[in-house]
């Protein structure tokens, strides 16, 4: 009875940290930028085909291929906010938004042409045999993404509170004109955050694109999740994505395990509805970026 | 000023001889529209794609052959993005903007329910080509006198695959089913089936249609003890339970029934190891075409689906478009002209060779197809058992 709690648990925190990771980068676009980014999936599913496409394909190691999945589609996203959402900029909220369901639409048809719309498995490097411990069982690869995702999100911390780039984000969330009076190149840190957040989108499709499979409709749950663990947490709020994420990955697990599977995404979201109703600022609403 | 004038009525007196050698061209060989209706977005999309190839090496052939009452057939697709209420969008689109007359679709029983009503009230004859949920060809059913179905209900499965069921030894059964009207039905049917053979059902589980982890669903199959998991899923969402059931050390007997999921998808997308000893229920061999109701046609569906660059582990899935495509065509040439309710009277009295084996219908508008029990061996495709159509129609028959 523990070890099947146990391995629900397991199995919970491993999915969501790629939630997690997915959360940070919509939710720190929203608090610095304002864009509710639609295409958060996208990034997500680009992440994931350009690992299959650079390892699976192209033979690349398999981690430099990661590296540079991240990297290109942290690219991508600097290149969408420099093209389109700059020049939306002064925009009523609703047109930016417009812009990246469009753009979602595009990239998603795109890779229908590209990659065809069969799922792909990544071979990846890792034995598939699971490593016992106890009554519990986890694979490497899920290990690994584990992991990964937890460095990462240490990284995205002290990205923000440590570095020159982290600090000019920090004061343009709390006051763009202020920011922009002290020196601040607020399109650089725009163009720096959309495609941050984008890359952290692309880390998680790679990651969960490495344990599960590849395909261009896969970033359509992964983003309506990510809306669900932000908002959870508390729109524009750093831990309250983190907690979100972690919280209905367990949650998902836990309640598919013990309640009814048939209702696993179901779960997830009626927490929310409580939640909300307990607290509709999210967990952490008060509190905006760790400061 | 002028010259520019000139310059366009010439364009334009050009243009409009253009189509008037056009509009002549096609008043002698006007093809004939047949709507297709498949998921080519969304989690399903390979399935899709799958058959709407196989559809379109269906028309080419045909059409090569001089097309039907001597004119070419037009594939016209819809894509219901894998949901059922687009499905009903996409129907309407087709009868009212195309005027087609007749609609082959929608691969899921959940969204070929959805257009069924739909398509009733127009007259428009349904060909469907995967769907098995057994209300499709309920008569409580709403729309269902407009349906001809070539692809088997879980029932026919169970029933074909029946005699078999004691041989394969599995007495304590995990279901892991799709949350679908395709995956409750095949619950209901198969769990008959194997309760009047003595096992019982431990525990019934279901997915999301774009689930990817199966964890919890087999953490609690393990908890609960079972000796095998039977499973009604598309290729590459079985494969993947198949992967998870190894990493979580759920070493059981597997049956995989729909007929989606076949040996080749499986080691392809979970590896030879994973998919070692799973079954399947199959009612398509490409390897032997003796097997098909038309062994020569097998055997050219398979070459051109090899000469295209198609993927392989598609092949078992492509052969519902191509076998849908030639039942409408015969229909029609039956009919004698391509109208509603003439191609709906001739599906009625319809036989016609295929993929499949015996396509024809029951009173319900019910084909008997194939029913084939594969097996992986040795990381390789092989046939356990065989129940022929031919046999099932003998059966049905004799009731």
């Amino acid at each position: 009875m523990i070890a099947e709690l146990v391995q629900h648990i397991v199995n919970g925190l491993i999915v969501g940290g790629g939630y997690a990771l997915m959360g940070i980068g919509l939710t720190l676009i929203f608090g610095i930028m304002r864009v509710v980014n639609f295409a958060h999936g996208e990034f997500f599913m680009m992440g994931a085909f350009f690992l299959f496409t650079l390892f699976s394909l192209w033979g690349v190691n398999f981690f430099a291929a990661s590296v540079l999945s991240v990297l290109g589609v942290g690219v991508v996203g600097a290149v969408v906010e420099r093209l389109i959402l700059r020049r939306l900029r002064e925009t009523p909220i609703e047109i930016p938004m417009l812009a990246t369901v469009a753009l979602s639409v595009i990239i998603q048809n795109a890779a229908i042409l590209i990659w065809d719309p069969s799922p792909k498995t990544i071979k990846h490097v890792f034995s598939p045999l699971p490593l016992t411990l106890g009554p519990v069982h986890v694979v490497s690869i899920r290990v690994f993404a584990g992991l990964v995702a937890v460095a990462l999100i240490v990284g995205s911390h002290l990205l923000i509170q440590k570095t020159r780039i982290g600090r000019a984000m920090r004061a343009t969330f709390q006051d763009t004109d202020m920011a922009r009076l002290a020196g601040v190149d607020v399109d650089k840190v725009y163009m720096f955050t959309f495609g941050f957040g984008a890359a952290l989108a692309g880390a998680s499709g790679a990651l969960l694109g490495a344990v599960f499979w590849v395909y261009p409709a896969m970033g359509d749950l992964a983003a309506l999740k990510s809306f669900a663990v932000v908002i959870m947490g508390g729109l524009g709020n750093f831990l309250g994505a983190i907690v979100g994420g972690l919280l209905l990955g367990v949650s998902e697990s836990l309640g598919a395990g013990y309640i009814s599977s048939g209702y696993k995404d179901a779960i997830g979201f009626v927490l929310i509805i409580l939640l909300l109703l307990w607290r509709p600022q999210g967990l952490f609403g008060k509190k905006v970026l760790p400061r | 000023m002028k010259i520019s004038r000139v310059i366009t009525l010439a364009v334009l007196a050009a243009l409009a001889g253009v189509l008037a050698t056009g509009a002549l061209q096609a008043q002698t060989k006007e093809p004939i529209k047949v709507g297709m209706i498949q998921p080519l977005s969304g989690p399903i999309a390979a399935a899709g794609s799958y058959i709407t190839n196989g559809a379109k090496i269906a028309v080419e052939r045909i059409n090569a052959k001089g097309g039907v009452l001597g004119r070419p057939l037009e594939l016209i697709i819809e894509d219901n993005k894998s949901d059922p209420a687009e499905t009903r969008n996409a129907a309407e689109k087709l009868i009212v903007r195309d005027k087609v007359p007749v609609i082959i679709g929608a691969w899921g029983s959940s969204m070929t329910l959805a257009m069924m009503p739909l398509a009733a009230q127009h007259g428009i004859p349904l060909v469907v080509e995967t769907s098995s949920s057994s209300k499709i060809t309920d008569p409580k059913t709403p729309g269902q006198k407009v349906v001809s179905r070539i692809s088997p209900t879980s029932e026919l499965e169970a029933v074909g695959a029946g005699a078999l069921i004691p041989s394969l030894g599995m007495k304590k059964i995990g279901y892991l089913a799709v949350n679908t009207d395709w995956g409750r039905g095949a619950v209901t049917a198969f769990g008959e089936a194997f309760k009047k053979n003595g096992a019982t059902i431990e525990a019934v589980e279901y997915v999301g249609q774009a689930d990817t982890d199966f964890y919890a669903q087999l953490t609690k199959f393990k908890a609960a003890g079972v000796d095998s998991v039977v499973i009604t899923d598309d290729a590459p969402k079985a494969a993947k339970m198949l992967q998870q059931m190894k990493e979580l050390g759920l070493n059981v007997k597997v049956l995989v029934t729909g007929g989606s999921a076949w040996p080749d998808s499986i080691v392809q997308l979970a590896g030879a190891k994973a998919a070692e000893g799973a079954m399947f229920i199959n009612f398509y061999n490409p390897y032997d075409p003796a097997m098909a109701g038309d062994a020569e046609a097998s055997k050219v569906y398979v070459e051109e689906w090899k000469k295209k660059g198609l993927p392989w582990i598609g092949v078992v899935e492509g052969m519902r478009g191509f076998d849908a495509v030639y039942v409408v065509a015969k229909a029609i040439e039956m009919a004698k002209e391509p109208t509603a309710p003439k191609i709906m009277t001739a599906l009625k009295t319809l036989e016609s060779r295929g993929l499949y084996g015996l396509n024809k219908f029951d009173q319900n508008g019910q084909s008997y197809c194939n029913i084939i029990v594969t097996q992986v061996k040795d990381g390789k495709y092989s046939v356990v058992a065989i129940t022929p159509s031919t046999k099932l129609w003998e059966m049905s028959a004799a009731k």
